[in-house]
């Protein structure tokens, strides 16, 4: 990559859009599994560098510990992951809702970790991959880590990419205590081609 | 539902869940041109099913050995046995990119493989099927232990 | 003298295809709101055959907007047009009193349904 990408305003609106319609396919299947009302905010989405990303994690994680599942995805010159991070405190209301009988250990956090990524990861890269005609291959998930901070997800890890196009989605459940980030990364090369792939949806 | 009908559903099955499978999958006749290939190869590489069959394998993609890969296959041809490759070996078959392009570390993705006989009616080997595993994760793993123990 | 359709979406993009997936035959003018407070200032001014309107927006987001329109009793009939099709969403705007809802993206065939069962447009049009 020689040159920085950028977005244009109509490029940042398309992908808004796009991931608007995906991530309310990923609420309702989340809110039938869970039998529950999910609040949907506006994604946000921007092209950041290495730097910023780190810190757009460290934002995330308020005072609690989190857990994380990323889960790769390609098709179509079009590669990214999508990371899901939980606060902890969110499985006990999970547990609840799925129910999972007594206490929780590590290995059923991982259970409803995977449950809940199952749903959201998948059906927001379907969902994005339907509205661009494309077939997109899921990678296994693989746990970033359990109760953990933030930086211990990412560390010493020898960056090879300078950008990525970051979508931040917050997912709430009303009248629950629960609370996870899907965040959907995709590489600089991506970027130039879905610019490519959405200027026929911007055609007037 | 007949017999008939049952059997077109499970074809139908099949050919879905070898399109969606994590694992890639390729067939070559003995010239090594490619007569299938799946959801997986063509999302990795970014090559159409329609433009890789047909083609000679080594042609589309150069970074395999050709002499390391035609003895292991010649093999399989003639011997109807099955071969195997593993990452330690080579890293890679096909230079495909590491699916956490953000979140991990490796340059590439690491990959095993699998080469099976496939015989026609007379029982002779005329194809074979060669069969792509990410192993990325377990090498990743594997160096850092190694690292470790230096 | 041609009727008036009200769009109001955040998103330049949904607007556009929500304006082109209207029926082809249908004379009406187009206007766009981009959010739940531009879209009331817009009914307060103009008479509007029917709003299409979003769930996800700043400002004055779609639930908001429907709330206004009851309380203070606009003349406007609304179709909810969103991404969020989650059972509770789609059964809180009834509540909130559109007439309809319909999920992203938008599909020209089921809008001209909702449209003809609603008596929007005719079956034949008018003279």
């Amino acid at each position: 990559m020689n040159e920085d990408v950028k977005l244009s305003e109509d490029e940042r609106d398309c992908y808004q859009e796009i991931t608007n319609v995906a991530m309310g396919q990923a609420a309702d299947r989340l809110a039938r599994l869970l039998g529950v009302y999910v609040v949907l905010p506006i994604p946000n989405v921007n092209i950041i560098e290495i730097n910023e990303f780190k810190m757009t994690l460290k934002s995330l994680e308020g005072n609690d510990t989190v857990s994380a599942v990323c889960q790769g995805f390609i098709g179509a010159g079009i590669a990214g992951e999508a990371l899901l991070i939980f606060n902890d405190a969110s499985f006990s209301d999970i547990a609840q809702l799925l129910n999972y009988p007594g206490n929780l250990d590590q290995h059923e956090e991982l259970e409803m970790l995977m449950d809940v990524a199952n749903v959201l990861n998948g059906a927001c890269i379907q969902g994005i991959g339907g509205q661009l005609d494309i077939d997109f291959s899921q990678s296994h998930p693989m746990v970033l880590g359990q109760h953990c901070s933030i930086a211990n997800l990412l560390s010493e890890k020898k960056n090879t990419w300078k950008q990525t196009m970051a979508i931040e989605i917050n997912y709430t459940i009303e009248d629950h205590n629960i609370n996870c980030d899907l965040l959907l990364l995709f590489t600089e090369d991506s970027v130039l081609h879905m610019n490519r792939l959405i200027s026929f949806l911007l055609d007037d | 539902m007949s017999d008939t009908d049952t059997d077109m559903t499970e074809f139908h099955w099949f050919m879905d869940i070898l399109q969606t499978i994590d694992a890639g999958l390729v067939v070559l006749d003995r010239q090594y041109n490619i007569k299938l290939w799946n959801g997986f190869m063509e999302n990795h590489s970014g090559i159409r099913p329609d433009q890789a069959k047909g083609s000679n394998l080594f042609e589309l993609f150069s970074e395999i050995d050709q002499d390391w890969f035609m003895k292991k296959a010649e093999a399989v041809f003639l011997l109807n046995t099955r071969a195997f490759t593993i990452s330690e070996q080579r890293p890679y078959l096909f230079k495909f990119k590491n699916n956490h392009p953000i979140t991990g570390r490796a340059e590439f993705m690491y990959q095993n493989s699998t080469m099976i006989p496939l015989n026609n009616i007379e029982g002779a080997t005329d194809h074979i099927c060669l069969i792509i595993y990410d192993v990325t994760a377990a090498a990743m793993h594997k160096f850092d232990l190694a690292q470790k123990l230096k | 003298m041609a009727g008036k359709v009200l769009i109001c979406d955040d998103s330049n993009m949904a607007r556009k295809q929500m304006a082109r997936a209207l029926p082809e035959n249908w004379p009406v003018d187009v206007i766009f709101a981009h959010n739940g407070e531009e879209a009331i200032a817009q009914i307060k001014e103009h008479q509007f055959e029917i709003m299409f309107l979003d769930l996800t927006m700043p400002v004055l987001d779609g639930y908001e907007t429907l709330e206004v329109i009851r309380r203070d009793d606009l003349p406007i009939m609304v179709i909810v047009v969103s991404g969020d099709i989650q059972p509770e969403a789609q059964e809180r705007v009834k509540k909130l009193g559109a007439i309809d809802f319909i999920k992203k993206p938008v599909d020209k065939a089921r809008i001209e349904a909702v449209l003809s069962e609603y008596g929007i447009i005719g079956e034949t049009p008018d003279e």
